[in-house]
């Protein structure tokens, strides 16, 4: 069984006026609480919009004249209302209460409140009374008064919380919240006036003319399907809907405004373009579109994504990453412009897209008073800063995955005693760099390692003259080498349970020989020249040794 | 400066014979400030020639040192990391701490011209991991690329590339690079690889008893020579005394004559310059 739905709306009556003064309070610059008001232009009068707690104590209310306020209230503030801030705060809200619940929505343009889904949420609160306290005791605390109403609708949560106050609700109270249980909602809405489904002021008025005021009178015109057919005659769909809505015969969705800003930039080509210049043209004027976009904002791209859509319905794409956010267009078109080449346009393509899917804020470095002042030897985060554009070009042309730094591993095979770590292009979670005391230094003696190693050690072909001793001779790319000196054996054991050949059921041999221990020799020969060779496996008597050679020593 | 370069003819003009080699000596030092002086100052106030820290080779190089924001080539005598080992040295040298590029050119055959660098190997030269910046590249074109884009960075501390065929022209450019951004590039060629413009160009190979041989195939104003130098591992580099009779048989016609020339000067120090200079 389905968790019943249930939607909280949180009603802010009285936002405009309570806006300046709580965004006072959060710079700390708050003045004494005074009269105050905000008033709206309606036609050639000015209307009050709002007005915060000690202006209605002194008798303004809304829709009065600005003028009778004057008059009412000595010494009331009034400023007109701003509704492009009112709307942002009201989004903000929305998204601060996120903490409740993760689907938030403000109600739009049915006037400033939000919607909170708590389906599911209430009980971490206490329950739902709680929860709804909580809310509105959270949101005074921010210096904004709020009606709650909770129902199993978006609809029916709305007119509770914005009617369900004034008398109307036999479970208002002063303080509490509107909470209609679940599947009560035609009950709790059937004392509130039709103006709470949402209905504009004509179909109010016109509902009134009819004598139907109340919500519950609506109810026998819904119940059956010539009533039904009436309303629908007389009204705009938008009435029967609203109501089905409300009682919830009918599903309506919130949709919460989740913070995703797209940043990109498109061209549309008259005719298919394959001309790689065109293209490189197009390129720059998409990118000098992208980079202020970017800037205004105060991020900068670390990935960037240009298609070109085809003339034949397919999409060619390249992507690029950065070091670090970057917004100058210069460095995003020389960055593209690597990789311009690997773009397969073939027949041509008409439509063009710049995208940052990966976006940072740009951070403005201040350089550093530190030992390196003094030392001469640049921090880390100096010299990444400064190595960046290097890092960003070296990626864009050779791969993201070709420029890195290398890293020790605590593994005793010696192929895997490091890895190459790509450097963080185009991603913001960038490897940081190993800390500085999990690097060898000149520390204890450890045993001498080549200079470089084989990927994968090569077979040679050599003998020995004792069954464990050193090579007497090598033979590698065509030369003849004579072992003039060795040291060792310095014995290596392998993982034998990682070695193919070892299947799940525990038996197999690997492959000619048992290669499950290696001994290492550094031989130098006659020549002067330092290699480091290993015996597969265990000596046996009689059996052809394997030599393997797997690095050279400086 | 053509009045400087007249009075200083005419002051040296009386002068005995016996003071040519001092005014050679002079106008080597000379021209070496001219030189110098078109270097930009390196980024951290470091100095334009950096001394390799191996007394006998420091002594014979001019200015006493490697210079900074210049390519020097270092020719593979052999299949060992002699080479490698030698380049290392001096990039250790010249990156005191900063970061480096070093640009690994991918073997379509994994054979030896460029294995993985092997990181537990770098702590014997100083260099800690961090402080490589490690770019692999796929064809000669790439590396060159990539090392010119480095010579650019002027935070890098050194470049080191590994390269057999470059044009003249990208040597040059190269070159030119290095000296604008004062950032050096070490220049791992192949025993076949061409001239180029090079501020010093070596041969390194492998000597019995663990050493490095070490010749000084080319360098401004200074005779090539050669050295043997004992690599020790964590505990650095010692330069050995020269073994004549050993080195004309492990030379084996393998050199050039250039070499052959450098063989014969094994004299000491002070008398090989003293030849040098007459």
């Amino acid at each position: 069984m389905p968790v019943p739905r249930r939607i909280l709306a949180l009603w802010l009556p009285h936002l405009p006026a309570e806006r300046p003064e709580a965004e006072h309070r959060a710079t700390g610059t708050a003045p004494a609480p005074q009269p105050f008001a905000v008033w709206i232009a309606a036609g050639n009068r000015q209307l009050i919009a709002a007005a915060n707690r000690p202006g209605r104590q002194a008798g303004v209310v809304p829709g009065q004249t600005l003028a009778d306020a004057r008059a009412i209230a000595a010494g009331l503030v009034t400023a007109p209302v701003d509704e492009c801030a009112d709307a942002r705060t009201l989004r903000r809200l929305a998204a601060w209460c996120r903490r409740y619940s993760p689907w938030t929505a403000t109600l739009g343009t049915y006037g400033p409140g939000i919607w909170l889904d708590i389906t599911g949420c209430a009980h971490l609160f206490g329950g739902e009374e709680s929860l709804c306290r909580t809310v509105v005791v959270d949101l005074a605390r921010l210096g904004f008064t709020a009606h709650a109403g909770l129902a199993g609708t978006p609809g029916a949560a709305y007119a509770l919380a914005r009617y369900g106050w004034n008398g109307y609700s036999a479970r208002s109270t002063a303080t509490g919240p509107v909470i209609a249980p679940a599947g009560g909602e035609a009950d709790a809405l059937a004392p509130l006036p039709v103006a709470a489904l949402r209905l504009d002021a004509a179909m109010v008025e016109g509902l009134g003319g009819l004598g139907l005021r109340r919500i519950g009178d609506l109810y026998p015109f819904a119940a059956d399907a010539a009533g039904r057919a009436g309303l629908a005659r007389r009204f705009p769909p938008e009435l029967l809907g609203r109501l089905d809505a409300a009682l919830g015969q009918m599903f309506e969705p919130i949709s919460p405004a989740l913070p995703r800003a797209r940043h990109l930039t498109r061209f549309t080509a008259p005719e298919p373009v394959h001309d790689t210049q065109a293209v490189a043209r197009i390129m720059g004027r998409l990118v000098a579109g992208l980079a202020p976009m970017l800037a205004r904002e105060g991020l900068g791209a670390r990935r960037l994504a240009f298609s070109a859509f085809r003339a034949d319905g397919r999409r060619a794409r390249v992507i690029v990453g950065t070091a670090r956010p970057v917004a100058e267009a210069k460095t995003l078109a020389r960055l593209l412009g690597f990789q311009l080449g690997r773009l397969d346009l073939g027949p041509g393509a008409d439509g063009f897209v710049l995208e940052a899917p990966t976006v940072e804020p740009l951070r403005a470095v201040q350089g550093q008073l530190g030992p390196e002042a003094i030392t001469g030897a640049p921090s880390d985060a100096e010299t990444e800063r400064q190595l960046a554009p290097l890092v960003e070009k070296l990626a864009a042309r050779l791969g993201g995955d070709r420029v890195g730094r290398l890293a020790l591993r605590p593994n005793h095979l010696p192929e895997r005693a490091q890895s190459f770590e790509r450097t963080g292009i185009g991603s913001p979670d960038a490897a940081p760099l190993p800390p500085l005391d999990a690097e060898a230094g000149p520390g204890p003696r450890r045993p001498a390692r080549p200079l470089r190693l084989l990927a994968s050690p090569v077979p040679v072909t050599a003998a020995s003259r004792e069954p464990e001793g050193p090579p007497a001779w090598f033979r590698w790319r065509g030369a003849h080498h004579r072992v003039a000196r060795a040291e060792g054996p310095e014995r290596i054991a392998l993982d034998w349970w990682t070695l193919p050949g070892w299947q799940a059921d525990g038996i197999g041999v690997p492959p000619g020989f048992d290669e499950t221990v290696r001994d290492y020799w550094r031989v130098e020969d006659t020549a002067g020249a330092r290699f480091w060779l290993y015996r597969a496996g265990l000596p046996h008597g009689g059996t052809p040794e394997h030599w393997f050679l797997h690095g050279v020593f400086p | 400066m053509t009045a400087t370069s007249t009075t200083q003819g005419t002051t040296t003009r009386g002068m005995p014979h016996g003071t040519t080699e001092r005014r050679l000596a002079m106008l080597r030092a000379r021209i070496n400030r001219i030189e110098a002086g078109s270097l930009v100052e390196d980024a951290y106030g470091g100095a334009r020639v950096v001394p390799l820290g191996l007394d006998d080779i420091d002594r014979h190089l001019p200015g006493g040192g490697l210079a900074r924001g210049a390519v020097h080539d270092i020719v593979a005598g052999d299949d060992s990391a002699a080479a490698l080992g030698f380049a290392l040295w001096i990039v250790a040298r010249m990156v005191r701490g900063r970061t480096w590029l070093w640009c690994v050119q991918d073997d379509v055959q994994g054979s030896m011209r460029a294995p993985t660098p092997y990181t537990p190997a770098l702590a014997d030269f100083g260099l800690r991991p961090r402080r490589l910046l490690l770019a692999h590249t796929a064809f000669e074109r790439e590396t060159l690329w990539a090392a010119e884009e480095g010579l650019a960075t002027p935070a890098l501390g050194a470049v080191l590339a590994e390269a057999a065929a470059v044009s003249d022209i990208a040597a040059r450019r190269l070159a030119l690079a290095a000296r604008s951004s004062g950032v050096p590039l070490v220049l791992l060629r192949p025993e076949a690889a061409v001239a180029g413009p090079a501020a010093t160009r070596w041969r390194v190979t492998g000597a019995p008893g663990g050493a490095w041989e070490i010749v000084l195939l080319r360098a401004a104003g200074v005779f090539p020579r050669r050295w043997r130098v004992l690599w020790r591992g964590s505990d650095g580099a010692v330069p050995l005394p020269v073994d004549n009779d050993h080195m004309d048989k492990a030379d084996d016609g393998r050199n050039d004559r250039q070499d052959a020339g450098a063989a014969a000067d094994t004299r000491p120090v002070a008398a090989a310059s003293a030849r040098g200079a007459a």
